[in-house]
């Protein structure tokens, strides 16, 4: 069976709509800059990518049947479905399921209750999803994933198994993340936090630079899409998943975890790390994530310059979003025959020498991209994308 | 669902203590863990182990129990699988909440760039399932599912179908809720965790099969499955009890919806 991806929507720093993300990409800009929404006084960076205020947001999902949305992780992910459904009209069906990806969800409502010593009186991590589910009207599964940085991309394993299974017809994906001073705070714990502009694989490279945003996809079967008269924008042919067993925080360096997950996700598209045209990195632009990604790149594709993107230093770390902005743009640049930069990069670290794409977006006639994700607790994970031109 | 999967193990800790393939006691509502002064240490089950947060020493010492268990069962049972490429699958609808929260406190206390590093690592509701993948070596997918009180019940569908259809050799799936939380309506719920084992039953035959997994949403009217809201921890003792009882002879149903409208129902065969 194959899988497509019918509908694409997202939100980011660039604002509302996937379209101003890619076009921006494609430039070499980037939407990290100083953070408006709370204090970073104290804080080892103060910059962040932002996404539009609540009200923008609210405008864009104006024309959505849905309550409003009580936490700003929904509201940017309503956002985004928004830019994804454009006209397409979804009727309530049981076979409709919807599976959302983030690290933290609604956290502004979670901390409000502590600070007011109130108990939640309902499952708050799983808002976003509902909210979505309503706005879909999808009666089928409903439920949210945790995958750190990689949770969208579990959440899309999860649609694929749920579409395997046979008890959805079509699975609406969802990331989504909302920069918090709690987050903020945590990535300043850990040293994260670069003072700079994050800047993926560069040697001068301090860190990674926080982002927030939301991306939804809509996966059917292709049959089902024809069907229906949807035209497939990307077809999703592999995902693999593999925990790498090293550390809570730390990646193995060998990248023995992402390397499996790659070669998961290639054997269930059935082809071979030389057929593919694009490799889409994590990319967070730490040493030790952009070290073992290099290490991963020349297990993986041996000699091979497959060339190599990267959204963070555009879009900054979306956390639970990253990865299906990651799918997002693999997915339009792929549909319109180029590879996007990896911005803010300018002299390769010698030891995490890859070919990666510098400066402007560049022509590719390639097909197929690789997309690879990796989060805390070692969790490790591959999509391979296909144009179906 | 493709191949048929069975569990092959299961495992629950509660107020009433922990129960290993047998029954579970009924647990007394609104109270913590029994304490499990038999169970081996966090160091001597994961010897690199830092010090991380309760959650995460009570699944790994719980899935260890289970591991143990399951290595144990001998006679004309089909051996263990490789534990290697065994997911983990943890619904939890309360998370990490207990970090999250001592995470909070540090900053009120010392200042917003003060925080703990080594607190805010455990503060991704993934972290306490992570332990038990580092803690046992265990290398497939792992994340956590949340659709409210049957967020346990949810993941074990979860975990049917990854191994059903082949994409898992075996899975580690089902629920903790330790900070005592009102989730559902009714009793204030007890702390618990409970994890099953499932595997493809073409190399089991000796346990019950999952023979049905259903998942839905309907947020308008939550009660069509015409029962009472599920507790987080009522359907995943259900699930135990139903594990535990060989002379049922025909399909055993554990269904459950939580207020916010998620359901799920799960049908057994021994």
């Amino acid at each position: 069976m194959t899988w497509a991806i019918t509908s694409i929507g997202a939100v980011t720093g660039f604002g509302v709509g996937l379209e101003p993300a890619v076009a921006a990409l494609l430039e070499g800009k980037s939407a990290i800059r100083a953070v408006r929404r709370f204090s970073t006084e104290g804080l080892c960076s103060a910059l962040g990518a932002e996404a539009p205020e609540d009200s923008e947001l609210l405008d864009a999902a104006g024309g959505l049947s849905t309550p409003p949305a009580s936490d700003r992780a929904s509201r940017l992910l309503l956002a985004a479905l928004a830019d994804a459904l454009k006209g397409r009209s979804l009727e309530p069906t049981r076979r409709r399921g919807v599976v959302v990806g983030t690290t933290k969800g609604p956290l502004e409502r979670l901390v409000d209750d502590w600070e007011r010593g109130v108990p939640h009186t309902e499952d708050l991590l799983g808002g976003p999803a509902r909210t979505l589910a309503t706005a879909t009207r999808a009666r089928g599964p409903v439920y949210t994933i945790g995958a750190a940085c990689a949770s969208s991309a579990v959440a899309l394993g999860e649609a694929l198994t749920l579409l395997e299974a046979g008890l959805c017809d079509e699975v609406i994906v969802g990331g989504t993340e909302a920069l918090h001073p709690f987050i903020y705070e945590g990535f300043h714990a850990l040293k994260a936090l670069a003072p700079t502009p994050a800047a993926p694989f560069d040697a001068a490279r301090t860190g990674l630079s926080l982002g927030e945003g939301a991306a939804v996809l809509i996966l059917e079967s292709l049959v089902h899409a024809e069907r229906h008269g949807r035209r497939p924008l990307a077809l999703v042919e592999g995902f693999g998943t593999a925990v790498d067993g090293f550390d809570q925080t730390a990646p193995d360096p060998s990248g023995a975890g992402l390397f499996a997950a790659c070669r998961s996700a290639l054997a269930r598209a059935g082809v071979e790390a030389q057929d593919i045209d694009r490799y889409h990195a994590h990319g967070t632009a730490t040493v030790q994530n952009d070290r073992m990604e290099a290490h991963v790149h020349a297990l993986l594709f041996s000699e091979l310059p497959v060339p190599v993107c990267g959204i963070k230093g555009a879009l900054g770390h979306t956390l639970g979003a990253a990865a299906a902005l990651d799918i997002a743009v693999c997915a339009r640049t792929l549909a319109r025959r180029v590879l996007p930069p990896i911005v803010n990069l300018r002299h390769l670290d010698p030891a995490a020498n890859v070919p990666a794409v510098v400066g402007m977006g560049r022509p590719s006639e390639g097909r197929l991209g690789l997309v690879a994700n990796a989060g805390f607790g070692g969790i490790n994970t591959a999509v391979v994308l296909r144009w179906p031109g | 669902m493709g191949t048929r999967v069975a569990v092959t193990s299961f495992a629950v800790w509660s107020s009433a203590g922990v129960s290993v393939n047998s029954r579970p006691p009924a647990p007394r509502g609104g109270e913590p863990l029994a304490p499990w002064p038999e169970a081996p240490t966090l160091s001597a089950i994961h010897p690199n182990a830092r010090r991380p947060p309760r959650q995460a020493a009570v699944l790994v010492q719980l899935a260890h129990a289970l591991l143990t268990a399951r290595g144990a069962i001998q006679g004309s049972a089909p051996a263990s699988p490789e534990w290697s490429q065994t997911d983990v699958l943890l619904g939890t609808a309360t998370g990490s909440e207990a970090a999250d929260r001592d995470f909070l406190k540090g900053v009120e206390d010392r200042g917003s760039g003060f925080g703990s590093p080594s607190t805010f690592v455990y503060t991704l509701a993934t972290a306490a399932p992570a332990e038990v993948a580092l803690a046992l070596g265990l290398r497939g997918t792992l994340a956590t599912l949340t659709a409210g009180s049957i967020s346990g019940l949810t993941a074990l569908v979860s975990a049917a179908n990854h191994v059903g259809k082949g994409r898992s050799r075996a899975c580690i799936a089902g629920g903790v809720e330790l900070p005592g939380t009102r989730l559902g309506l009714g009793d204030a719920e007890g702390e618990l965790a409970a994890l099953f084992l499932l595997e493809p039953s073409a190399t089991a035959g000796h346990w019950p099969s999952i023979t049905g997994a259903e998942l839905g949403f309907d947020p308008e009217r939550p009660s069509n499955l015409g029962e009472p809201f599920a507790s987080a921890t009522t359907t995943l003792l259900r699930m135990a009890s139903a594990c535990a009882d060989p002379r049922a002879a025909t399909p055993i149903e554990i269904s459950g919806r939580s207020p916010e409208g998620h359901w799920a129902r799960f049908h057994l065969q021994w």
